[in-house]
């Protein structure tokens, strides 16, 4: 369970659930929109998030198989 | 020298295709079309980015954002970048199935779990159907992008010299070419449009562009466009990996951990979009006049690269549209000859796949010529019928039990829904016409499936 919410839960509240407020924002970040600047920062942060699913849980998974 | 660079790449392109076929000899069908499950990380990053990041991202995005305002460019981003998390989770579900029913397409999958001819024949006829206008996406933006090069040739010409390499790729090794012709592809893309963003920030500069642009189109959104946004990237997200040939693409990888791998990985190939935002802003800051919103990304390119550098643009966007072609060809060939046609021998398969490819091409290069289109609404008209898959492929990875005229059932009416309402141009506030479909999919499936079970206990 918490696998889903780290590798899907969290990049789906940051990218959809929290786009109302995204989009309601008026200022800009290092001379870039602040909606594009969010979306960009997501490219990373979901890239994190499946990585930690991949260190914290699955990597586990595959290696206890392996040697099984 | 634009079009010698060009020309090059295109040659080195065979060149690739053929090495790619040493040390294979005589080909089964398994090979020619998923690699006989051989390919690992490397090979399965490459070969998902090449098709993902199609001439869609460089023409048809900027186009977007030149035509509609920079917010719609919003949601292109969001479902691509959602589709990786679904895919961490489900691509090693999708594999496992597909080594379980031995498949090559997805309409082999629905064959192996439900065991009913004519779900199979309804998935894989739609499949076919829906594909049209991704391969109308691709000769749309070559068309674009060879204009950029500033050849005046008539798009007849252009389109079906396209479709003629596309159609040499596959026809030397398959997916194996596919998958070597990709590295080269996604490497060129990046430095493309890597190039074409600094130039503009560089002689134009960031902040400079961004504000210009923002003085003349806004960055906020409002309700509508709000609600388009969010239910277009949650109802292609689900769409995203049911795609007949990114279903495929996972039955080349090597084990379930491979996939999970690549993953993790893909969403940061997706940081080449600040470059390619950029150089659409610029084109809408310096009020470029263009024949056609596509030309958005090429009008920056040829106003800021030297010359040899517009070849390799050039290429990039050429061969991201090609492999594209190359992958719907290796997805639809063998739907028609495993699934519509199930008589057939396999030895025949490949040859039969080949007759098929040719027919699809001509319909969608017809498609192009008659109907030209905004790139991405071509994508929206994709997905609202490849997603009406999504209940049944989900209910196959988690082995449940369902009845398959339930699932056809929905898919049908999911997908006539989605065509009536895209015909009739009905609005629901800007939500997209897809996730309602979809929604009414889920409807009639539970209905359809627990319905009789309901009416036998009724009586008693």
């Amino acid at each position: 369970m918490l696998k889903l919410f780290i590798g899907l839960g969290i990049p789906y509240i940051g990218v959809i659930g929290l786009l109302p407020w995204v989009a309601s924002v008026e200022r800009f970040v290092l001379g870039v929109p602040f909606i594009y600047a969010w979306i960009f920062a997501w490219f990373v942060l979901t890239s994190g998030c499946m990585l930690a699913c991949w260190l914290l849980f699955d990597r586990h998974a595959a290696e206890a198989a392996h040697e099984a | 020298m634009t079009t010698a660079v060009f020309l090059g790449f295109i040659v080195f392109s065979l060149y690739l295709a053929i090495r790619s076929k040493k040390g294979h000899g005589a080909q089964s069908v398994h090979d020619f079309f998923v690699a006989s499950r051989q390919f690992g990380a490397y090979l399965v990053f490459f070969l998902a980015a090449g098709e993902i990041y199609s001439i869609g991202t460089m023409v048809g995005f900027p186009g977007g954002i030149y035509a509609k305002g920079p917010t719609y460019g919003v949601w292109f981003l969001g479902y691509i970048l959602l589709a990786y998390p679904l895919g961490y989770f489900l691509g090693p579900k999708i594999w496992q199935a597909g080594a379980r029913y031995n498949a090559i397409t997805l309409p082999d999958l629905f064959k192996g779990h439900y065991g009913s001819g004519a779900l199979e024949l309804i998935v894989a006829g739609s499949s076919i159907l829906f594909l049209l206008p991704w391969g109308q996406l691709q000769f749309t933006g070559l068309v674009a992008a060879l204009k950029g090069l500033g050849w005046e040739f008539d798009p007849v010409y252009l389109v079906l010299i396209s479709a003629a390499l596309a159609f040499t790729y596959i026809a030397i090794s398959g997916v194996r070419a596919s998958a070597y012709i990709a590295i080269l592809k996604d490497i060129l893309m990046v430095v493309a449009i890597v190039a074409t963003g600094v130039a503009v920030g560089w002689k134009a500069g960031v902040g400079d562009v961004f504000h210009a642009a923002s003085l003349q189109v806004s960055n906020q959104m409002n309700d509508t466009q709000l609600r388009f946004s969010m239910s277009t990237m949650l109802f292609q997200a689900l769409g995203f990996y049911v795609m007949p040939f990114a279903v495929q693409n996972f039955f080349t990888a090597k084990s379930a951990n491979t996939i999970r791998r690549t993953q993790v990985a893909m969403p940061l190939y997706m940081l080449m979009y600040p470059f390619l935002v950029l150089a659409s802003y610029y084109a809408i800051s310096q009020n470029l006049q263009l024949a056609s919103p596509n030309e958005a990304f090429f009008a920056a390119a040829v106003r800021l690269l030297p010359d040899w550098l517009l070849g390799l643009v050039t290429a990039g966007a050429a061969l991201s549209g090609l492999l594209v072609l190359a992958g719907i060809c290796l997805a639809i060939g063998p739907i028609v000859t495993r699934n519509l046609l199930p008589g057939m021998p396999e030895q025949r398969q490949k040859q039969g796949a080949k007759v098929v490819i040719v027919v699809y091409l001509v319909l969608s290069i017809a498609m192009t010529l008659a109907t030209p289109n905004l790139m991405l609404t071509l994508i929206n008209t994709t997905y609202y019928g490849v997603t009406q898959f999504f209940p049944g492929v989900i209910v196959i990875l988690f082995s449940l039990k369902v009845r398959p005229m339930a699932i056809a059932l929905g898919i049908l009416s999911g997908q006539g829904l989605a065509i009536a309402l895209y015909a009739q141009q009905a609005d629901f506030g800007g939500i997209n016409l897809g996730l309602v479909s979809l929604a009414v999919n889920l409807l009639v499936t539970v209905v359809a499936n627990y319905a009789p079970r309901l009416a036998r206990v009724q009586p008693a």
